[in-house]
Parts: structure tokens; sequence; C-alpha cells
């Protein structure tokens, strides 16, 4: 059950680890323009590496994988739920929005490419930003699937 | 003391020390009169809870919207703003329409009365012939429906914060209305540059 868990919170904390690195060298690659869109695809093939490795290495199943997942974007989805249900809480969530914004750093080179149009009269690229923190850890799960799946 | 908890130490006294610096600085550069550097007044006003647009009037400002004219600047702030004195900006561009933007909406069209809500608010008329206005307000409205991100850079990547797509419109047109040259061109970069002239001005009070 400790080892379990040990494994759990280190792909957790490799999750945390690469996501806080890519919030820091996007702003600095944006200074490329529309080409900063590449270090996106790089935060999404890293993504996949490290769950194709360290699930080999920790010796831990795409299910847990996707956990660590869950839990290393726990710091996006908890803003965007409130956000989300900004109707049912007595206070403004703008402080919500703005950290949504921070964490979700590392794809915003690529929002420009996204058509500029509305879902539910919120903008594509904010829906994207509210949702795709449920959506970042199919990759590593995806890589630690991969992994399983060459045995 | 395990080897995490002597790292998470020495970070919190560096962001500590830095901090403290960061007031410094501010306070040093208020006395003089001086308008302080843009990381400076972030970070001072950030650790006194100043986060966002600050708390908005519950009485309207008395800024008069008949005086705007196409490719003029709106400027408004509150108390408790985290980037200065005025934190948003948008700019005119005529049928009682201004092209600015916030974090959950991108670039859109609001109307000038938006500005009422504010503590403060400015009208500034840039130095400008009606060409460069005129295109300054097309670059504007071709950026309609792009998204808002406050941590880019100035360079032109598709990624907007209310104050850089007014300086990169009027950038184009050979106007720089940025006097600080910050890694972020704030709304109150704009009120100090020698290119605008203020039209109105005006506090709640």
């Amino acid at each position: 059950m400790h080892k379990h868990l040990s494994t759990l919170l280190s792909m957790t904390w490799n999750l945390i680890l690469i996501h806080l690195l890519f919030i820091l060298l996007t702003p600095l690659i944006l200074h490329l323009g529309y080409f900063s869109a590449v270090l996106t695809l790089c935060y999404v093939l890293v993504l996949f590496i490290i769950g194709l490795q360290r699930s080999h290495a920790l010796n831990i199943s795409p299910l847990k994988v996707l956990a660590a997942g869950y839990f290393s974007q726990l710091p996006g989805i908890i803003p965007s739920i409130f956000v989300i249900f900004k109707d049912l809480f007595p206070f403004p969530v703008v402080v919500f929005e703005f950290l949504v914004q921070i964490w979700q750093t590392p794809f915003y080179p690529v929002y420009p490419f996204l058509p500029r149009t509305s879902v539910a009269d919120i903008p594509l690229y904010f829906m994207v930003n509210l949702i795709i923190s449920l959506i970042i850890p199919l990759l590593p799960a995806a890589g630690a699937y991969a992994s399983k799946s060459k045995k | 003391m395990p080897r995490w908890g002597k790292v998470l130490l020495v970070t919190t006294a560096v962001i500590f020390l830095f901090v403290q610096y960061a007031v410094f600085v501010k306070k040093q550069y208020e006395k003089e009169e001086k308008y302080p550097p843009t990381w400076a007044l972030l970070v001072s006003n950030a650790i006194q809870g100043n986060l966002g647009n600050g708390t908005f009037s519950s009485t309207p400002n008395n800024l008069n919207l008949e005086l705007l004219e196409p490719g003029d600047i709106l400027l408004g702030g509150n108390p408790g703003g985290s980037y200065g004195h005025y934190t948003h900006a948008g700019i005119y561009i005529g049928n009682k329409q201004v092209v600015t933007m916030y974090t959950s909406t991108g670039v859109h069209l609001e109307p000038p009365e938006a500005y009422h809500r504010y503590h403060w608010a400015a009208i500034l008329r840039v130095k400008g012939n009606q060409k460069q206005k005129k295109e300054a307000i097309k670059y504007c409205s071709s950026q309609l429906g792009a998204p808002f991100f406050i941590l880019t850079p100035k360079t032109e990547n598709g990624l907007w914060y209310c104050s850089k797509l007014i300086w990169v419109a009027y950038l184009k047109q050979g106007i720089d209305l940025d006097p600080f040259n910050s890694y972020w061109v704030l709304p109150d970069a704009f009120i100090h540059s020698p290119h605008v002239q203020i039209i109105d001005k005006t506090e709640v009070t």
C-alpha cells in the first residue's frame, strides 16, 4: 500500500514539475511569435514520453498514471470548477479566471490558431482553458498504455 | 533537516527578500515622484493583495464621453488594482464602440459607458493624423475574437492584453506609446506618453 502511494505521488510530482517548467518556458518562447506553438507540441510529446518511460521505471499501471495526471492537474481543475459554476458562488470568480489562465500557460501559443468563435457565449480559447485540465492526463496515460502494450 | 526542507527554506527566503526589495524600490521611486519599474510595481502591489482590476465604484464617474473621437484611448482604474493607477484600457472606434478585452472574453466590443464604473477614468487623444488613427482602429478591429493572455510579451503572436493591442496598433503607425520601454506596456504607460493629450480625466470622490 505504502509503495503504491509512493509511486503515485512520485508520478504526480513529476507531472507537476514538468507542467511548471513549461509555464516558465512559454512566456520566453512567446517572443518567437506564432512559431512558439512548437513548444506546446513539445509539451504534449513530453507528457506522452514521461508516461511511457516512468510507468515502466516505476512499474505502475496506465490507470495509476491517469490518476496521477488528474492529481497533478488539480491546480487547473479546481479554479475551472469555480469559473464554470460561478453563478452558484456569492463572490466574483475573477481570481479563479486568472489562476486558470496562468495554469494553462503551456497551451496559449496554440490558442491564436483556434477559430475565433464562442461556445455557450464563452470564447472557444477560454472554453479550452476550462476543460483542458481534464484532457491533459490522458496524454501520459496513453504513454503508459503504449508502454504496457509493447511488453 | 531533509534536503527538500532546505531547498524550500532557501527558496522562501529568496522570494521574501526579492519582495522586500521590490517594495523598497517602489517606495524610493515614489519618494522622488517618479514612475517605478514595472516589476517593482507588480510585485509590491501583489504582496499587498492588490490583484486584478481592484474594487469598482458604486457611483459612476463623470467622464465626458461626448468628447470621444475615433482613435481615442479610454483608461479606467480602481483602488486595489494590481498594475498601477489605471488598470484597464480600450480604444474607441466610433459608433459608441470600444475595442477591449478581459481574461474570459478575449478581444471584444463594449460600450464606452463601461468606463463610468471605474473610480478614476481618462480619455487620451493620440497625437497622430487621421490616417494613423484609422489604421490603428482597423488593426484593433481585426483582432476581435483573439485570445487574452496576461503573460504575453510585446511580440506580435496573436495573444493580447488590453494595452498591448493598442500599443501594437499605434506602433505600426510609427507611434510608440510606451515611454518606459518595459516588458509589459501597462495602461498607466499611456498617460505618461508624450504622444498623447489628456482630453478628460475624472475621479469619484
